[in-house]
């Protein structure tokens, strides 16, 4: 079915133009610098951050520069380092930062970063330590 | 004012093009929706109701980047319908059974098969599947269990600008099967006028979009039970994304 622009009037050119001429829109996602020292990744607009240290590994979760309640997820962390795969809970431990105590994070090792929204949404970080 | 009557007109020409779409038209495939990845069930823009198709999915599967298999699941987010995995998966397939379909004369459509239906004009089965790739693969892509029609990428090297050709084999039954058509953008020009693969069960298509790829396969097969349809009808579904410029 093809519309007539002309027959329907300046409005529906004035329409088609806008979208025509709507550009691109660019997203900022803040910085990918990071804030604790540890290892970023970007999934979709989630900054996720790993801090791996003796007492566990800490994950900080922001979005746009600014942090998101860490409690208002429920995380997961799964390494795989060596063939052997290895998961601990990720328990939210103040503002925007969660947090395995006694967890270790081995060299080399694949490690990947579950979060989940109130709404059941569930994304993805994937690191590989060095 | 003039909007409302546009949008008047424009509403009542979709519903007038929803409603001339035949049933085997439709498709299954998987895009992104609020960084979940959704599958969809619909033709073109039309994005249907597929949560209340849900028990027509027979199968979904994941698999990682090794093509290990992942537990995969979909799970219901308000009206749409979300993949659900336990790790991060590189693919992610799906088979619906959208069952018998017999036409009347009058234009009709009745999901029963020509058994019960006996004055159907047309009478189908129709399958319908989906293959989703999350990321460029790094080995070929398999055939998956259960897909009796398979697009397959020929290089899993697929090429990450539009406008350039990407050569697909079509799979029936696990073999390269001659004239399947190749639809490459199902999703904004499903009234293309799409390719054939040839007797190596190829075709090459120009990819459209920098951004989500909707390629669908569609071959008419024989009849899987003769006293109710006159052939199987299979769409099957390849989508990725080629990544826009750094932001």
């Amino acid at each position: 079915m093809k519309l007539d622009l002309m027959k329907l009037g300046p409005a529906a050119i004035a329409v088609a133009a806008a979208l025509a001429l709507t550009p691109t829109a660019a997203f900022a996602h803040g910085s990918m610098k990071p804030q604790h020292g540890g290892l970023v990744q970007m999934s979709g607009e989630t900054m996720v951050e790993l801090v791996a240290s003796p007492k566990g590994v800490d994950v900080y979760i922001s979005e746009e520069d600014e942090p998101l309640p860490a409690s208002a997820y429920t995380a997961t962390l799964t390494q795989t380092a060596s063939g052997q795969k290895s998961q601990a809970a990720l328990k939210p431990a103040g503002s925007n930062k969660l947090s395995a105590p006694g967890f270790k994070a081995a060299k080399g090792a694949k490690i990947v970063v579950a979060l989940v929204d109130k709404s059941g949404a569930k994304v993805f970080t994937t690191f590989q330590t060095k | 004012m003039k909007l409302p009557r546009i949008l008047a007109v424009t509403v009542a020409g979709s519903a007038l093009l929803a409603l001339a779409t035949p049933l085997s038209a439709h498709g299954i495939w998987f895009a992104q929706r609020a960084t979940q990845i959704a599958l969809i069930y619909g033709v073109g823009a039309d994005d249907l109701d597929a949560v209340k198709r849900l028990p027509l999915i027979k199968t979904v599967t994941g698999y990682d980047a090794d093509w290990a298999p992942v537990t995969t699941s979909l799970r219901t987010a308000g009206p749409i319908p979300v993949v659900d995995s336990e790790e991060p998966i590189a693919a992610v397939a799906a088979i619906m059974d959208y069952g018998l379909w017999s036409k009347t004369p009058d234009g009709k459509w009745h999901n029963k098969g020509r058994d019960e239906v006996p004055t159907a004009s047309l009478a189908e089965h129709n399958w319908k599947y989906a293959v989703h790739l999350t990321k460029v693969p790094t080995s070929p892509v398999p055939l998956f269990e259960g897909h009796k029609l398979q697009i397959v990428p020929v290089d899993p090297a697929i090429p990450q600008k539009m406008g350039e050709p990407m050569k697909v084999r079509a799979y029936y039954e696990g073999k390269p099967i001659a004239g399947a058509t190749i639809m490459s953008d199902y999703v904004n020009d499903p009234d293309e006028v799409a390719v054939k693969t040839g007797a190596d069960g190829t075709a090459t298509i120009t990819l459209r979009n920098q951004g989500l790829n909707v390629l669908m396969g569609i071959y008419v097969g024989p009849a899987d039970d003769k006293a109710k349809v006159d052939h199987v009808e299979y769409r099957s579904s390849l989508s990725f994304v080629l990544p826009h410029l750094p932001e």
